[in-house]
């Protein structure tokens, strides 16, 4: 007769709430019933951020596709690439104003023609022109490389950044934090400690950044999960991460994602993107509040699930998206305030527009109307 | 955490009694619990396989005079394909090891049941081991109409020129309410119901499909469901029920849908239409399967732990529901189905149309050519 006798030991579950969670108990956890897992985490965000789900109204925009890196995991670098003005970018931020943005989200490939005054000047134009607008930009990759053409440390070029208006910092080029699997996907990428360092000193210098995980290719499963743990030890000390995004893997028109396929392994399942977003949550309970659910890279339909797997936002509008689009992504570009509520409330849950800090927001542009449908089919900027 | 589904409720279920009002409970239980007993279910019925079908679709023209509000694949005046032209995209399905060719088309205005039956014929003359899964009711009900035939007597025909399946599409939501709304000039749900029953007594076994997410409410849906456990009672000729979550770009019916606020069906939405469908369904129709193609692989992927114990064709190509909207592509290799299989614990095994198994691994096959056709 069919019962439903919960697996996992209490003492895990009590571990779990009191933000104690260990390796062995998320081992544990992931083998057992997944569904035990979801309600586990679902609990944990409920008791958290209780029925409210996020969203930012935002737009991503590349200042270049050209790129020194060789990351093998990139479909978006190209050789001969654009470098966006600062007029023309901004002519986006001016758009994506105009649409009720709360948000621009401003990164590319790193070049030596990007050191720091360059992004100092493109960052200076924003808040001049844009005062309102929150600019969640670079990542530490960029801000090394740049510090370092620049001749200054580190530490200088975040205190000049934050300076000139940089309100956050993405926490992008983590991929995974671990040097075996740096060593193979980028070898030509700051390691895991410099990473680790530069979002220290970002956040001591008053720097608030975002958290993300790229998984899915090469790493363990324990490397996922050491990944999370060491984003637990740095909230631990400095608190600065407004959340965590996993991100799922798109092994399209990428050196690392062709080997995977052509030796049988496809892009992570639904089942163990849920699983990630449950054990990020459970791992991080009273560390970090917000786990995003990123449409881009799950698909809008699974990304709504999520939202009961532990996730309690669902990331941005974008209004545009190259990156993962030239990974295979095919998810698009865009999704509107609307169908964010929609999604949301098909959840059983509360929207909430938030802004980079996640604060909340009074909508700028009522929601029922869709502000800009035309950019959904936008593509600026293109390989060409 | 406790167990909050009725113990008669449950017992129901195994009994395959499930009722109306069982139905519309079970939408408002916990998810996971929800998803848990279809689970559970679906590990008495299927085990620990889930399937799939090598095929290809075929359509043969986007031309119909149809006036379904939900298609963004109907054309005034598209192309035609000739016998030629099929027959060569049969062969190259044949190439790419399918075993089945799933051949849907627009209603043409004048064609009568033998444009239809030349099709079949021609394939078996040249292929008598493809399996031929051919034609919704609507199509069969507008040749017998045109051939001013019975449908009795016009699938007894299709079948002696070799069809041996047809898919149970044109069922979209079996409410003449809602019919009457999305697709006023279609068969009636009575007469889908009529047809299918006859294409069982003629030994032609059918799919059953609900395309949901539209106008209809969670009432019509869960009627729909009954509609086809009726159907299968008396006949025990539905292989698979396979629900369809409507994509709502570049069609009417959905273009007013996204004025109103409303976009596709949320994921979870999704997984209880799977998951109720397995309760209510149980020991009748034994096969539920979850469309990779409308849900994406990852979502169709979790379905199986909420239900679901097939995930339909690798296809070849696709282009109804890709023209609706759906960014998931055309076709599907068996190494990323059976990728996605292992990843949710379970066995892999390809299947027959009718459901019989095949091989184990059909990725061992050598000479396995993997698709033609868009792919992403």
């Amino acid at each position: 007769m069919y019962t439903k006798k919960p697996t996992t030991p209490e003492d895990v579950i009590e571990r779990a709430y009191r933000g104690k969670c260990t390796k062995e108990d998320a081992l544990l956890l992931l083998e057992g019933n997944p569904f035990e897992l979801f309600e586990l985490a679902n609990d944990l965000r409920t008791s958290t951020v209780g029925d409210t789900v996020s969203y930012v109204v935002n737009r991503n925009i590349y200042i270049t596709n050209k790129c020194v890196g060789n990351c093998g995991f990139c479909a978006y670098r190209t050789e001969k690439g654009y470098i966006l003005s600062v007029e023309e970018i901004l002519e986006k931020a001016g758009e994506a104003r105009k649409a009720g943005a709360v948000e621009v989200c401003i990164q590319g490939g790193y070049i030596p023609e990007a050191d720091i005054e360059f992004y100092l000047e493109i960052i200076e134009s924003v808040k001049d022109e844009f005062p309102d607008l929150c600019i969640h930009a670079l990542s530490p990759m960029e801000v090394n490389y740049a510090a370092g053409i620049s001749g200054m440390s580190v530490e200088e070029a975040l205190r000049r950044l934050k300076k000139s208006g940089l309100d956050s910092l993405t926490g992008t080029s983590a991929e995974i934090l671990s040097d075996r699997v740096r060593k193979i996907i980028c070898p030509g990428k700051i390691s895991t400690q410099q990473w680790i360092d530069t979002i220290t000193e970002a956040h001591k210098a008053g720097i608030s950044t975002n958290s993300t995980i790229m998984y899915g290719h090469v790493e363990t499963l324990e490397e996922r999960l050491d990944h999370v743990f060491i984003i637990r030890e740095i909230q631990k000390e400095t608190g600065g991460f407004t959340e965590l995004i996993p991100m799922a893997f798109l092994p399209y028109n990428n050196p690392i994602g062709e080997k995977m396929i052509a030796s049988g392994k496809f892009s992570t399942t639904g089942l163990e993107d849920l699983q990630l977003i449950a054990i990020s949550r459970v791992i991080l309970h009273t560390y970090v509040k917000n786990i995003q659910a990123t449409w881009v890279k799950l698909g809008k339909k699974l990304a709504q699930v999520a939202l009961q797997c532990g996730a309690n936002d669902l990331g941005g509008t974008l209004m545009e998206d190259q990156i993962s689009t030239a990974s295979g992504g095919s998810n698009g570009e865009y999704v509107s305030p609307a169908e964010f509520e929609w999604m949301i409330k098909g959840a059983g849950r509360t929207p909430m527009q938030r802004d980079t800090l996640y604060r909340k927001v009074e909508p700028v542009i009522p929601n029922r109307v869709d502000p800009l449908p035309s950019l959904g089919k936008t593509k600026i900027g293109s390989r060409d | 955490m406790n167990n909050r589904i009725p113990e008669d409720l449950i017992e129901r279920a195994y009994q395959g009694k499930s009722t109306k009002e069982d139905g519309l409970l079970l939408l408002e239980v916990p998810p996971f619990e929800l998803f848990r007993f279809a689970d559970e279910l679906r590990s008495l019925t299927a085990g620990d396989t889930v399937t799939y079908v090598v095929n290809r679709n075929i359509n043969f023209t986007s031309r119909c005079v149809g006036t379904c509000g939900f298609c963004a694949f109907r054309t005034n005046d598209g192309k035609v394909l000739s016998i030629e032209e099929i027959m060569e995209k049969v062969r190259e399905a044949e190439k790419a090891k399918a075993i089945e060719v799933c051949i849907q088309g627009g209603l043409l205005p004048d064609v009568g049941l033998d444009f239809y039956q030349e099709i079949a014929e021609a394939i078996k003359a040249e292929f008598p081991e493809m399996h031929i899964h051919a034609f919704s009711p609507m199509e069969v009900y507008h040749a017998s109409r045109i051939s001013g035939i019975k449908v009795s007597e016009a699938l007894s025909k299709l079948k002696q020129s070799g069809l041996d399946t047809m898919p149970g599409t044109a069922a979209e939501i079996l409410s003449d309410r809602v019919r009457k709304i999305i697709c006023p000039s279609k068969l009636r749900t009575a007469e889908w119901i009529e047809v299918v029953t006859q294409a069982h007594a003629a030994g032609i076994s059918t799919t059953a499909t609900m395309m949901y997410g539209h106008v209809e409410t969670p009432e019509e849906r869960i009627e729909h469901i009954l509609t086809i456990r009726e159907i299968q009672k008396e006949t025990g000729g539905i292989t698979e029920f396979v629900p369809l979550p409507f994509m709502p770009y570049n069609n009417p019916v959905g273009e007013k849908m996204i004025r109103e606020g409303r976009y596709a069906t949320p994921g979870l939405d999704d997984l209880k239409i799977y998951a109720i469908s397995r309760i209510l369904l149980h020991g009748h129709v034994d096969n539920i399967q979850a469309s990779w193609v409308k849900l994406g692989k990852k979502l169709s992927q979790f379905a199986l732990h909420c239900g679901a114990n097939d995930l339909g064709g690798t296809l070849m190509e696709e282009s109804i529901s890709r023209l609706a909207g759906a960014p998931n592509g055309e076709s599907i290799s068996v190494e990323e189905l059976e990728w996605m299989i292992y990843g949710a614990g379970r066995v892999p095994k390809e299947r027959t149309t009718l459901y019989k198994g095949v091989r184990e691994l059909a990725s061992r096959n050598t000479g396995r050519i993997t698709g033609c056709g868009a792919s992403e």
